[in-house]
Protein backbone atom coordinates (compact mmCIF):
# COMPACT_ATOMS: atom_id res chain seq x y z
CA UNK A 1 0.00 0.00 0.00
CA UNK A 2 2.79 2.36 1.01
CA UNK A 3 4.58 2.09 -2.33
CA UNK A 4 1.43 2.97 -4.22
CA UNK A 5 1.08 6.19 -2.21
CA UNK A 6 4.73 7.10 -2.77
CA UNK A 7 4.55 6.45 -6.50
CA UNK A 8 1.18 8.17 -6.80
CA UNK A 9 2.51 11.28 -5.06
CA UNK A 10 5.64 11.27 -7.23
CA UNK A 11 3.58 10.93 -10.37
CA UNK A 12 1.33 13.79 -9.36
CA UNK A 13 4.41 15.93 -8.67
CA UNK A 14 6.08 15.25 -12.03
CA UNK A 15 2.78 15.88 -13.83
CA UNK A 16 2.50 19.32 -12.22
CA UNK A 17 6.15 20.19 -12.80
CA UNK A 18 5.87 19.01 -16.39
CA UNK A 19 3.03 21.47 -16.97
CA UNK A 20 5.02 24.29 -15.40
CA UNK A 21 8.29 23.87 -17.22
CA UNK A 22 9.19 25.01 -20.69
CA UNK A 23 10.78 27.78 -22.72
CA UNK A 24 7.78 30.02 -22.10
CA UNK A 25 7.50 30.88 -18.40
CA UNK A 26 4.01 30.36 -17.08
CA UNK A 27 2.39 29.37 -13.85
CA UNK A 28 0.03 26.47 -14.08
CA UNK A 29 -2.33 27.83 -11.44
CA UNK A 30 -2.86 31.32 -12.80
CA UNK A 31 -3.23 30.01 -16.33
CA UNK A 32 -5.68 27.32 -15.40
CA UNK A 33 -7.93 29.97 -13.91
CA UNK A 34 -7.63 31.76 -17.28
CA UNK A 35 -8.74 28.62 -19.06
CA UNK A 36 -11.51 28.05 -16.57
CA UNK A 37 -12.87 31.53 -17.17
CA UNK A 38 -12.43 31.28 -20.94
CA UNK A 39 -9.81 34.02 -21.02
CA UNK A 40 -7.62 32.96 -23.89
CA UNK A 41 -4.21 34.34 -23.15
CA UNK A 42 -1.05 33.25 -24.95
CA UNK A 43 -0.07 31.39 -21.82
CA UNK A 44 -3.34 29.49 -21.70
CA UNK A 45 -2.95 28.38 -25.30
CA UNK A 46 0.56 27.13 -24.59
CA UNK A 47 -0.60 25.29 -21.52
CA UNK A 48 -3.59 23.69 -23.18
CA UNK A 49 -2.27 23.03 -26.67
CA UNK A 50 1.36 22.19 -25.90
CA UNK A 51 2.01 21.35 -22.29
CA UNK A 52 -1.09 19.24 -21.60
CA UNK A 53 -0.74 16.89 -24.58
CA UNK A 54 2.97 16.61 -23.89
CA UNK A 55 2.36 15.66 -20.28
CA UNK A 56 -0.46 13.22 -21.05
CA UNK A 57 1.50 11.58 -23.83
CA UNK A 58 4.47 11.17 -21.49
CA UNK A 59 2.13 9.62 -18.96
CA UNK A 60 0.71 7.17 -21.50
CA UNK A 61 3.91 6.26 -23.28
CA UNK A 62 5.92 5.95 -20.07
CA UNK A 63 3.16 3.89 -18.48
CA UNK A 64 2.89 1.56 -21.46
CA UNK A 65 6.66 1.07 -21.65
CA UNK A 66 6.83 0.22 -17.94
CA UNK A 67 3.85 -2.11 -18.20
CA UNK A 68 5.07 -3.83 -21.36
CA UNK A 69 8.53 -4.32 -19.87
CA UNK A 70 7.06 -5.90 -16.75
CA UNK A 71 4.78 -8.08 -18.87
CA UNK A 72 7.64 -9.33 -21.07
CA UNK A 73 9.83 -10.05 -18.05
CA UNK A 74 7.01 -11.84 -16.27
CA UNK A 75 5.92 -13.82 -19.29
CA UNK A 76 9.44 -14.91 -20.24
CA UNK A 77 10.52 -15.15 -16.60
CA UNK A 78 13.63 -13.27 -17.51
CA UNK A 79 14.75 -9.93 -16.05
CA UNK A 80 16.48 -9.00 -19.31
CA UNK A 81 13.43 -9.15 -21.49
CA UNK A 82 12.12 -5.82 -22.73
CA UNK A 83 10.32 -4.64 -25.87
CA UNK A 84 13.47 -2.73 -26.92
CA UNK A 85 15.92 -5.55 -26.28
CA UNK A 86 13.64 -8.00 -28.08
CA UNK A 87 13.37 -5.85 -31.19
CA UNK A 88 9.66 -5.03 -30.89
CA UNK A 89 10.38 -1.31 -30.49
CA UNK A 90 12.81 -1.54 -33.41
CA UNK A 91 10.06 -3.03 -35.56
CA UNK A 92 7.68 -0.27 -34.55
CA UNK A 93 10.31 2.28 -35.39
CA UNK A 94 10.99 0.79 -38.81
CA UNK A 95 7.27 0.65 -39.57
CA UNK A 96 6.84 4.29 -38.66
CA UNK A 97 9.93 5.33 -40.63
CA UNK A 98 8.58 3.61 -43.73
CA UNK A 99 5.32 5.49 -43.32
CA UNK A 100 7.18 8.79 -42.95
CA UNK A 101 9.36 8.03 -45.94
CA UNK A 102 6.53 6.97 -48.23
CA UNK A 103 4.59 10.10 -47.44
CA UNK A 104 1.61 8.08 -46.25
CA UNK A 105 1.71 9.96 -42.95
CA UNK A 106 0.80 13.23 -44.66
CA UNK A 107 -1.92 11.50 -46.67
CA UNK A 108 -3.84 10.30 -43.63
CA UNK A 109 -2.92 10.84 -40.04
CA UNK A 110 -3.70 7.36 -38.74
CA UNK A 111 -0.97 5.96 -41.00
CA UNK A 112 1.82 6.78 -38.56
CA UNK A 113 0.54 4.90 -35.50
CA UNK A 114 -0.72 2.10 -37.73
CA UNK A 115 2.72 1.85 -39.34
CA UNK A 116 4.29 1.65 -35.91
CA UNK A 117 1.85 -0.98 -34.70
CA UNK A 118 2.10 -3.10 -37.84
CA UNK A 119 5.90 -2.93 -37.65
CA UNK A 120 5.78 -3.96 -34.00
CA UNK A 121 3.37 -6.81 -34.74
CA UNK A 122 5.45 -8.13 -37.62
CA UNK A 123 8.59 -8.07 -35.52
CA UNK A 124 6.77 -9.61 -32.58
CA UNK A 125 5.55 -12.41 -34.85
CA UNK A 126 9.06 -12.92 -36.23
CA UNK A 127 10.35 -13.10 -32.68
CA UNK A 128 7.69 -15.66 -31.85
CA UNK A 129 8.64 -17.89 -34.76
CA UNK A 130 12.41 -17.41 -34.49
CA UNK A 131 12.68 -18.01 -30.78
CA UNK A 132 10.23 -20.89 -30.59
CA UNK A 133 8.78 -21.88 -27.26
CA UNK A 134 10.50 -19.58 -24.84
CA UNK A 135 14.13 -20.60 -24.98
CA UNK A 136 15.84 -17.63 -23.39
CA UNK A 137 19.03 -17.77 -25.44
CA UNK A 138 17.17 -18.11 -28.72
CA UNK A 139 15.00 -15.21 -27.67
CA UNK A 140 17.85 -12.82 -26.87
CA UNK A 141 19.68 -13.81 -30.07
CA UNK A 142 16.50 -13.27 -32.09
CA UNK A 143 16.14 -9.89 -30.44
CA UNK A 144 19.66 -8.94 -31.52
CA UNK A 145 18.99 -10.11 -35.07
CA UNK A 146 15.69 -8.23 -35.24
CA UNK A 147 17.25 -5.05 -33.88
CA UNK A 148 19.94 -5.30 -36.55
CA UNK A 149 17.28 -5.84 -39.19
CA UNK A 150 15.33 -2.81 -38.01
CA UNK A 151 18.49 -0.73 -37.97
CA UNK A 152 19.43 -1.91 -41.48
CA UNK A 153 15.95 -1.17 -42.77
CA UNK A 154 15.95 2.31 -41.30
CA UNK A 155 19.42 3.02 -42.67
CA UNK A 156 18.29 1.84 -46.07
CA UNK A 157 15.36 4.24 -45.98
CA UNK A 158 17.69 7.10 -45.04
CA UNK A 159 20.09 6.03 -47.73
CA UNK A 160 17.43 6.04 -50.43
CA UNK A 161 15.71 9.17 -49.27
CA UNK A 162 16.15 12.04 -51.78
CA UNK A 163 14.90 14.80 -49.59
CA UNK A 164 17.44 15.99 -46.98
CA UNK A 165 14.68 17.58 -44.95
CA UNK A 166 12.80 14.28 -44.74
CA UNK A 167 16.02 12.56 -43.69
CA UNK A 168 16.53 15.01 -40.90
CA UNK A 169 12.95 14.58 -39.82
CA UNK A 170 13.36 10.81 -39.65
CA UNK A 171 16.64 11.03 -37.74
CA UNK A 172 15.24 13.40 -35.17
CA UNK A 173 12.00 11.51 -34.87
CA UNK A 174 13.94 8.31 -34.23
CA UNK A 175 15.71 9.78 -31.23
CA UNK A 176 12.46 9.85 -29.35
CA UNK A 177 10.84 12.97 -27.99
CA UNK A 178 7.64 14.38 -26.54
CA UNK A 179 8.39 17.84 -27.90
CA UNK A 180 5.69 19.59 -29.95
CA UNK A 181 3.17 16.77 -29.76
CA UNK A 182 -0.45 17.77 -30.10
CA UNK A 183 -3.81 16.47 -28.97
CA UNK A 184 -3.97 14.74 -32.35
CA UNK A 185 -0.93 12.64 -31.54
CA UNK A 186 -2.47 11.76 -28.23
CA UNK A 187 -5.79 10.83 -29.80
CA UNK A 188 -4.01 8.66 -32.37
CA UNK A 189 -1.93 6.71 -29.89
CA UNK A 190 -4.18 6.50 -26.84
CA UNK A 191 -6.76 3.96 -28.06
CA UNK A 192 -4.08 1.49 -29.14
CA UNK A 193 -1.96 1.95 -26.04
CA UNK A 194 -4.93 1.54 -23.75
CA UNK A 195 -6.18 -1.55 -25.62
CA UNK A 196 -2.77 -3.21 -25.45
CA UNK A 197 -2.34 -2.34 -21.79
CA UNK A 198 -5.81 -3.63 -21.00
CA UNK A 199 -5.10 -6.96 -22.74
CA UNK A 200 -1.98 -7.43 -20.64
CA UNK A 201 -3.57 -6.23 -17.42
CA UNK A 202 -6.51 -8.63 -17.71
CA UNK A 203 -4.12 -11.58 -17.68
CA UNK A 204 -1.97 -10.61 -14.74
CA UNK A 205 -2.86 -13.66 -12.64
CA UNK A 206 -1.64 -15.96 -15.38
CA UNK A 207 1.76 -14.23 -15.22
CA UNK A 208 1.87 -15.02 -11.50
CA UNK A 209 1.09 -18.68 -12.12
CA UNK A 210 3.85 -18.89 -14.75
CA UNK A 211 6.30 -18.44 -11.87
CA UNK A 212 5.75 -22.17 -11.29
CA UNK A 213 6.72 -23.02 -14.86
CA UNK A 214 4.72 -23.77 -17.96
CA UNK A 215 3.57 -27.28 -17.11
CA UNK A 216 2.14 -26.38 -13.73
CA UNK A 217 0.51 -23.29 -15.21
CA UNK A 218 -1.04 -25.47 -17.90
CA UNK A 219 -2.33 -27.94 -15.33
CA UNK A 220 -4.03 -25.03 -13.58
CA UNK A 221 -5.90 -24.04 -16.72
CA UNK A 222 -3.59 -21.46 -18.31
CA UNK A 223 -3.81 -21.64 -22.10
CA UNK A 224 -0.17 -20.97 -22.96
CA UNK A 225 -0.67 -20.38 -26.67
CA UNK A 226 -3.42 -17.87 -26.00
CA UNK A 227 -1.40 -16.15 -23.30
CA UNK A 228 1.62 -15.88 -25.57
CA UNK A 229 -0.43 -14.23 -28.29
CA UNK A 230 -2.08 -11.87 -25.84
CA UNK A 231 1.25 -10.79 -24.39
CA UNK A 232 2.87 -10.32 -27.80
CA UNK A 233 -0.12 -8.54 -29.35
CA UNK A 234 -0.73 -6.44 -26.26
CA UNK A 235 2.91 -5.37 -26.15
CA UNK A 236 3.00 -4.67 -29.86
CA UNK A 237 -0.13 -2.49 -29.62
CA UNK A 238 0.99 -0.58 -26.55
CA UNK A 239 4.62 -0.10 -27.55
CA UNK A 240 4.04 0.24 -31.28
CA UNK A 241 1.58 3.10 -30.89
CA UNK A 242 3.85 4.88 -28.41
CA UNK A 243 6.92 4.55 -30.62
CA UNK A 244 4.93 5.71 -33.63
CA UNK A 245 4.10 9.08 -32.11
CA UNK A 246 7.14 9.63 -29.86
CA UNK A 247 9.97 7.73 -31.54
CA UNK A 248 11.95 5.10 -29.73
CA UNK A 249 12.57 5.65 -26.07
CA UNK A 250 14.86 2.92 -24.85
CA UNK A 251 15.51 1.13 -21.59
CA UNK A 252 12.45 2.34 -19.66
CA UNK A 253 10.85 -1.09 -19.95
CA UNK A 254 14.01 -2.72 -18.69
CA UNK A 255 14.96 -0.41 -15.85
CA UNK A 256 11.60 0.28 -14.24
CA UNK A 257 10.37 -3.28 -13.58
CA UNK A 258 13.83 -4.12 -12.32
CA UNK A 259 13.93 -1.35 -9.78
CA UNK A 260 10.39 -1.90 -8.57
CA UNK A 261 10.28 -5.69 -8.44
CA UNK A 262 11.46 -5.97 -4.81
CA UNK A 263 8.73 -3.50 -3.80
CA UNK A 264 6.03 -6.02 -4.75
CA UNK A 265 7.94 -9.03 -3.41
CA UNK A 266 8.74 -10.16 -6.97
CA UNK A 267 5.12 -10.85 -7.91
CA UNK A 268 4.84 -10.49 -11.71
CA UNK A 269 1.14 -9.58 -11.64
CA UNK A 270 1.45 -6.82 -9.08
CA UNK A 271 4.54 -5.54 -10.85
CA UNK A 272 2.47 -4.56 -13.90
CA UNK A 273 0.60 -1.75 -12.18
CA UNK A 274 3.49 -0.16 -10.36
CA UNK A 275 5.77 -0.51 -13.38
CA UNK A 276 3.22 1.50 -15.34
CA UNK A 277 3.34 4.17 -12.62
CA UNK A 278 7.14 4.02 -12.49
CA UNK A 279 7.49 4.21 -16.28
CA UNK A 280 5.29 7.29 -16.40
CA UNK A 281 7.30 8.93 -13.61
CA UNK A 282 10.60 8.14 -15.31
CA UNK A 283 9.49 9.47 -18.71
CA UNK A 284 7.93 12.61 -17.28
CA UNK A 285 10.99 13.16 -15.08
CA UNK A 286 13.34 12.71 -18.02
CA UNK A 287 11.16 14.98 -20.12
CA UNK A 288 11.44 17.66 -17.43
CA UNK A 289 15.20 17.15 -17.41
CA UNK A 290 15.59 17.62 -21.17
CA UNK A 291 13.80 20.95 -20.84
CA UNK A 292 16.03 22.06 -17.97
CA UNK A 293 19.38 21.04 -19.45
CA UNK A 294 20.65 24.09 -21.33
CA UNK A 295 21.53 23.08 -24.88
CA UNK A 296 21.56 24.63 -28.32
CA UNK A 297 18.65 22.44 -29.36
CA UNK A 298 16.60 20.57 -26.78
CA UNK A 299 18.15 17.23 -25.80
CA UNK A 300 16.04 14.37 -27.13
CA UNK A 301 14.19 12.28 -24.57
CA UNK A 302 15.24 8.95 -26.08
CA UNK A 303 18.86 10.05 -26.01
CA UNK A 304 18.61 10.87 -22.33
CA UNK A 305 16.89 7.60 -21.34
CA UNK A 306 19.48 5.62 -23.28
CA UNK A 307 22.27 7.56 -21.61
CA UNK A 308 20.77 6.64 -18.25
CA UNK A 309 19.78 3.12 -19.26
CA UNK A 310 23.05 1.84 -20.70
CA UNK A 311 25.04 2.14 -17.44
CA UNK A 312 22.12 0.52 -15.66
CA UNK A 313 22.23 -2.45 -18.01
CA UNK A 314 25.97 -2.72 -17.37
CA UNK A 315 25.44 -2.65 -13.61
CA UNK A 316 22.94 -5.53 -14.00
CA UNK A 317 25.63 -7.56 -15.72
CA UNK A 318 28.07 -6.79 -12.93
CA UNK A 319 25.51 -7.83 -10.33
CA UNK A 320 24.98 -11.09 -12.18
CA UNK A 321 28.71 -11.74 -12.33
CA UNK A 322 28.96 -11.20 -8.61
CA UNK A 323 26.17 -13.69 -8.01
CA UNK A 324 27.84 -16.27 -10.24
CA UNK A 325 31.16 -15.93 -8.45
CA UNK B 1 -16.20 -46.45 -4.87
CA UNK B 2 -16.23 -43.68 -7.49
CA UNK B 3 -13.83 -43.87 -10.38
CA UNK B 4 -12.21 -40.44 -10.84
CA UNK B 5 -10.03 -41.25 -13.84
CA UNK B 6 -10.54 -43.97 -16.39
CA UNK B 7 -7.96 -44.08 -19.18
CA UNK B 8 -8.19 -46.66 -21.91
CA UNK B 9 -5.55 -47.73 -24.40
CA UNK B 10 -3.46 -44.57 -24.13
CA UNK B 11 -0.77 -44.27 -26.81
CA UNK B 12 1.76 -41.48 -26.92
CA UNK B 13 4.67 -41.02 -29.31
CA UNK B 14 7.33 -38.36 -29.33
CA UNK B 15 9.27 -37.76 -32.53
CA UNK B 16 8.44 -41.22 -33.81
CA UNK B 17 9.36 -43.05 -30.60
CA UNK B 18 6.52 -44.83 -28.88
CA UNK B 19 6.57 -43.86 -25.21
CA UNK B 20 3.18 -45.13 -24.08
CA UNK B 21 1.68 -48.19 -25.74
CA UNK B 22 -1.98 -48.99 -25.02
CA UNK B 23 -1.83 -48.09 -21.35
CA UNK B 24 -4.96 -48.68 -19.27
CA UNK B 25 -5.17 -46.75 -16.04
CA UNK B 26 -7.81 -46.00 -13.45
CA UNK B 27 -7.94 -44.08 -10.20
CA UNK B 28 -10.67 -44.28 -7.58
CA UNK B 29 -11.68 -41.84 -4.86
CA UNK B 30 -10.04 -42.65 -1.55
CA UNK B 31 -7.06 -44.52 -2.92
CA UNK B 32 -3.45 -43.81 -3.63
CA UNK B 33 -1.96 -45.59 -6.58
CA UNK B 34 1.72 -45.75 -7.34
CA UNK B 35 3.16 -45.60 -10.84
CA UNK B 36 6.46 -47.44 -10.76
CA UNK B 37 8.92 -48.74 -13.28
CA UNK B 38 12.51 -48.36 -14.45
CA UNK B 39 13.93 -45.10 -15.85
CA UNK B 40 12.52 -44.32 -19.26
CA UNK B 41 9.48 -46.57 -18.82
CA UNK B 42 7.11 -43.65 -19.49
CA UNK B 43 5.98 -42.86 -15.93
CA UNK B 44 6.34 -39.09 -16.19
CA UNK B 45 4.77 -39.11 -19.64
CA UNK B 46 1.78 -41.04 -18.32
CA UNK B 47 1.24 -38.62 -15.45
CA UNK B 48 1.56 -35.62 -17.78
CA UNK B 49 -0.96 -37.13 -20.16
CA UNK B 50 -3.30 -37.70 -17.23
CA UNK B 51 -2.76 -34.07 -16.13
CA UNK B 52 -3.70 -32.85 -19.61
CA UNK B 53 -0.28 -31.32 -20.28
CA UNK B 54 0.51 -33.77 -23.07
CA UNK B 55 -2.13 -35.12 -25.39
CA UNK B 56 -2.31 -38.80 -26.18
CA UNK B 57 -2.18 -39.82 -29.84
CA UNK B 58 -4.78 -42.48 -29.24
CA UNK B 59 -7.04 -43.65 -26.44
CA UNK B 60 -9.57 -41.92 -24.20
CA UNK B 61 -9.41 -40.46 -20.74
CA UNK B 62 -12.59 -39.83 -18.77
CA UNK B 63 -12.63 -37.74 -15.62
CA UNK B 64 -15.53 -37.85 -13.17
CA UNK B 65 -16.47 -35.99 -10.04
CA UNK B 66 -17.14 -37.85 -6.80
CA UNK B 67 -20.81 -37.86 -7.72
CA UNK B 68 -19.92 -39.68 -10.94
CA UNK B 69 -20.56 -36.65 -13.18
CA UNK B 70 -18.21 -36.20 -16.15
CA UNK B 71 -15.91 -33.20 -15.82
CA UNK B 72 -13.73 -31.25 -18.27
CA UNK B 73 -12.41 -27.78 -19.06
CA UNK B 74 -12.27 -25.26 -16.23
CA UNK B 75 -13.93 -27.65 -13.82
CA UNK B 76 -11.20 -30.18 -14.54
CA UNK B 77 -8.40 -27.70 -13.82
CA UNK B 78 -10.14 -26.99 -10.50
CA UNK B 79 -10.26 -30.70 -9.70
CA UNK B 80 -6.72 -31.75 -10.61
CA UNK B 81 -3.49 -30.82 -8.94
CA UNK B 82 -0.30 -31.72 -10.72
CA UNK B 83 3.03 -31.73 -8.89
CA UNK B 84 5.86 -31.91 -11.43
CA UNK B 85 9.24 -33.44 -10.92
CA UNK B 86 11.78 -30.79 -9.87
CA UNK B 87 9.43 -27.84 -9.99
CA UNK B 88 11.11 -24.54 -10.71
CA UNK B 89 10.11 -21.30 -9.03
CA UNK B 90 11.29 -18.50 -11.27
CA UNK B 91 10.87 -15.51 -8.96
CA UNK B 92 11.64 -15.43 -5.23
CA UNK B 93 8.00 -15.07 -4.16
CA UNK B 94 7.01 -15.23 -0.51
CA UNK B 95 5.88 -18.64 0.71
CA UNK B 96 2.31 -17.52 1.37
CA UNK B 97 1.94 -16.03 -2.13
CA UNK B 98 3.44 -19.16 -3.70
CA UNK B 99 0.85 -21.32 -1.95
CA UNK B 100 -1.88 -18.86 -2.99
CA UNK B 101 -1.04 -19.49 -6.67
CA UNK B 102 -2.95 -22.73 -6.20
CA UNK B 103 -6.18 -20.71 -6.11
CA UNK B 104 -5.69 -19.58 -9.71
CA UNK B 105 -8.08 -22.11 -11.29
CA UNK B 106 -10.85 -20.77 -9.05
CA UNK B 107 -10.27 -17.12 -9.96
CA UNK B 108 -10.97 -15.19 -13.09
CA UNK B 109 -7.66 -14.19 -14.62
CA UNK B 110 -7.84 -10.71 -13.08
CA UNK B 111 -9.55 -11.38 -9.73
CA UNK B 112 -7.96 -11.11 -6.32
CA UNK B 113 -8.28 -13.68 -3.54
CA UNK B 114 -11.46 -13.49 -1.46
CA UNK B 115 -11.89 -14.53 2.18
CA UNK B 116 -12.69 -18.12 1.26
CA UNK B 117 -9.56 -18.36 -0.89
CA UNK B 118 -7.45 -17.00 1.95
CA UNK B 119 -8.94 -19.54 4.34
CA UNK B 120 -8.05 -22.39 1.95
CA UNK B 121 -4.48 -21.08 1.57
CA UNK B 122 -4.18 -20.90 5.35
CA UNK B 123 -5.38 -24.46 5.85
CA UNK B 124 -3.05 -25.74 3.11
CA UNK B 125 -0.13 -24.15 4.96
CA UNK B 126 -1.33 -25.66 8.24
CA UNK B 127 -1.69 -29.13 6.69
CA UNK B 128 1.91 -29.00 5.50
CA UNK B 129 3.29 -27.35 8.62
CA UNK B 130 4.74 -24.30 6.88
CA UNK B 131 2.78 -21.52 8.58
CA UNK B 132 5.97 -20.26 10.25
CA UNK B 133 7.62 -19.88 6.83
CA UNK B 134 4.86 -17.68 5.42
CA UNK B 135 6.94 -14.52 4.99
CA UNK B 136 10.10 -16.18 3.74
CA UNK B 137 11.12 -15.79 0.09
CA UNK B 138 11.11 -19.26 -1.50
CA UNK B 139 14.72 -18.99 -2.65
CA UNK B 140 15.87 -19.02 0.98
CA UNK B 141 14.24 -22.38 1.79
CA UNK B 142 15.88 -25.79 2.15
CA UNK B 143 14.97 -28.54 -0.31
CA UNK B 144 12.56 -30.11 2.17
CA UNK B 145 10.82 -26.84 3.00
CA UNK B 146 10.53 -26.03 -0.68
CA UNK B 147 8.85 -29.36 -1.42
CA UNK B 148 6.40 -28.72 1.43
CA UNK B 149 5.58 -25.29 -0.02
CA UNK B 150 4.93 -26.77 -3.45
CA UNK B 151 2.83 -29.51 -1.88
CA UNK B 152 0.82 -26.85 -0.07
CA UNK B 153 0.39 -25.04 -3.40
CA UNK B 154 -1.05 -28.25 -4.84
CA UNK B 155 -3.41 -28.68 -1.86
CA UNK B 156 -4.60 -25.07 -2.19
CA UNK B 157 -6.32 -26.05 -5.44
CA UNK B 158 -8.59 -28.22 -3.25
CA UNK B 159 -8.23 -30.97 -5.81
CA UNK B 160 -10.19 -34.18 -6.09
CA UNK B 161 -7.31 -35.73 -8.01
CA UNK B 162 -3.64 -35.34 -7.13
CA UNK B 163 -1.06 -36.31 -9.76
CA UNK B 164 2.47 -36.19 -8.37
CA UNK B 165 5.67 -36.94 -10.28
CA UNK B 166 8.27 -38.13 -7.78
CA UNK B 167 7.19 -35.81 -4.98
CA UNK B 168 9.83 -37.13 -2.57
CA UNK B 169 12.84 -36.91 -4.86
CA UNK B 170 15.93 -35.72 -3.03
CA UNK B 171 14.33 -35.59 0.41
CA UNK B 172 15.61 -37.00 3.69
CA UNK B 173 13.61 -39.89 5.23
CA UNK B 174 11.73 -37.60 7.57
CA UNK B 175 10.56 -35.29 4.78
CA UNK B 176 9.85 -38.29 2.55
CA UNK B 177 7.45 -39.63 5.14
CA UNK B 178 5.99 -36.20 5.84
CA UNK B 179 5.14 -35.52 2.18
CA UNK B 180 3.69 -39.00 1.71
CA UNK B 181 1.65 -38.63 4.92
CA UNK B 182 0.27 -35.27 3.77
CA UNK B 183 -0.84 -36.78 0.44
CA UNK B 184 -2.17 -39.84 2.24
CA UNK B 185 -4.26 -37.69 4.58
CA UNK B 186 -5.90 -36.06 1.55
CA UNK B 187 -6.63 -39.48 0.11
CA UNK B 188 -8.29 -40.55 3.36
CA UNK B 189 -10.56 -37.52 3.13
CA UNK B 190 -11.79 -38.62 -0.29
CA UNK B 191 -9.24 -37.57 -2.93
CA UNK B 192 -7.62 -39.90 -5.37
CA UNK B 193 -3.85 -39.67 -5.82
CA UNK B 194 -1.55 -41.10 -8.46
CA UNK B 195 2.10 -40.86 -7.50
CA UNK B 196 5.17 -41.69 -9.55
CA UNK B 197 7.66 -43.32 -7.19
CA UNK B 198 11.14 -44.73 -7.56
CA UNK B 199 11.25 -45.70 -3.92
CA UNK B 200 9.59 -49.14 -3.91
CA UNK B 201 9.30 -49.35 -0.14
CA UNK B 202 7.41 -46.06 0.02
CA UNK B 203 5.13 -47.46 -2.67
CA UNK B 204 4.53 -50.57 -0.56
CA UNK B 205 4.00 -48.50 2.57
CA UNK B 206 1.49 -45.97 1.18
CA UNK B 207 -0.10 -47.21 -2.05
CA UNK B 208 -3.28 -49.23 -2.31
CA UNK B 209 -2.49 -50.30 -5.85
CA UNK B 210 0.52 -50.14 -8.15
CA UNK B 211 0.93 -49.81 -11.90
CA UNK B 212 4.23 -51.24 -13.09
CA UNK B 213 5.25 -49.59 -16.36
CA UNK B 214 7.92 -51.13 -18.52
CA UNK B 215 8.94 -49.75 -21.92
CA UNK B 216 5.64 -47.97 -22.32
CA UNK B 217 3.42 -50.91 -21.42
CA UNK B 218 1.72 -51.86 -18.19
CA UNK B 219 3.49 -55.03 -17.09
CA UNK B 220 1.38 -55.53 -13.98
CA UNK B 221 -1.17 -53.73 -11.87
CA UNK B 222 -2.91 -54.44 -8.61
CA UNK B 223 -1.92 -54.94 -4.99
CA UNK B 224 1.73 -54.11 -4.18
CA UNK B 225 2.48 -57.64 -2.97
CA UNK B 226 1.34 -59.08 -6.32
CA UNK B 227 2.91 -56.46 -8.57
CA UNK B 228 6.27 -56.58 -6.86
CA UNK B 229 6.78 -60.31 -7.41
CA UNK B 230 10.31 -61.49 -7.95
CA UNK B 231 9.43 -62.35 -11.57
CA UNK B 232 8.17 -58.81 -12.28
CA UNK B 233 11.20 -57.22 -10.60
CA UNK B 234 13.47 -59.41 -12.68
CA UNK B 235 11.67 -58.73 -15.97
CA UNK B 236 11.23 -54.99 -15.65
CA UNK B 237 14.05 -53.72 -13.42
CA UNK B 238 16.47 -56.58 -14.04
CA UNK B 239 17.13 -57.00 -10.34
CA UNK B 240 16.82 -59.53 -7.65
CA UNK B 241 15.57 -58.27 -4.27
CA UNK B 242 15.29 -59.73 -0.79
CA UNK B 243 11.70 -59.72 0.36
CA UNK B 244 11.48 -59.16 4.08
CA UNK B 245 8.25 -59.79 5.95
CA UNK B 246 7.50 -57.61 8.97
CA UNK B 247 4.19 -58.58 10.61
CA UNK B 248 1.57 -58.16 7.88
CA UNK B 249 3.84 -55.86 5.90
CA UNK B 250 6.84 -56.59 3.74
CA UNK B 251 9.62 -54.58 2.23
CA UNK B 252 12.20 -55.07 -0.48
CA UNK B 253 15.93 -54.82 -0.36
CA UNK B 254 17.28 -54.66 -3.92
CA UNK B 255 20.23 -57.04 -3.77
CA UNK B 256 21.81 -57.66 -7.14
CA UNK B 257 21.40 -57.02 -10.83
CA UNK B 258 20.57 -59.95 -13.00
Amino acid sequence: MKYKIILGALLFAVCLISLNIGSYPLSFFSVSSDIWHHRFSQASVILWEIRFPRMLLGLLVGGSLGLAGAAMQGFLRNPFAEPGVLGISGGASLGAVLVLYSGLSSAFSLALPLGGIVGALIFAALLYFLAGPLSIHALILSGIALNLLAFAGTSLVLNLSQNPYARLEIVFWQMGSLQDRSWNHLALAAPFILTGAWMIWKNRNALDVLTLGEETAQSMGVNLKRLQWIMIFGTALAVGAGVAVCGSIGFVGLVVPHLLRPWVKHEPGKLLGISALGGAILILGADILVRLIPAESELKLGVLTSLLGAPFFLSLIFQMRKRVN
Amino acid sequence: MTTLIRAEKICFSYEGTKILDEVDFDLNAGEMVGIIGPNGAGKSTLIRVLAGILHQNRGDIHYSSEAGKKIHGTELSRSISYIPQRQEIYWPLLVERTVALGRFPHLMSDQDLNEEDKRVVESAMEATGIVHLRDRPVNTLSGGERTLVLTARALAVEPKIILADEPVQGLDPNHELQVMEILHARVKSGCGAAVVLHHLNLAIRFCDRLFLLDRGKIRASGKPSDVLSSENLKQSYGIQAHRIEVGNDFFLLPWQRI
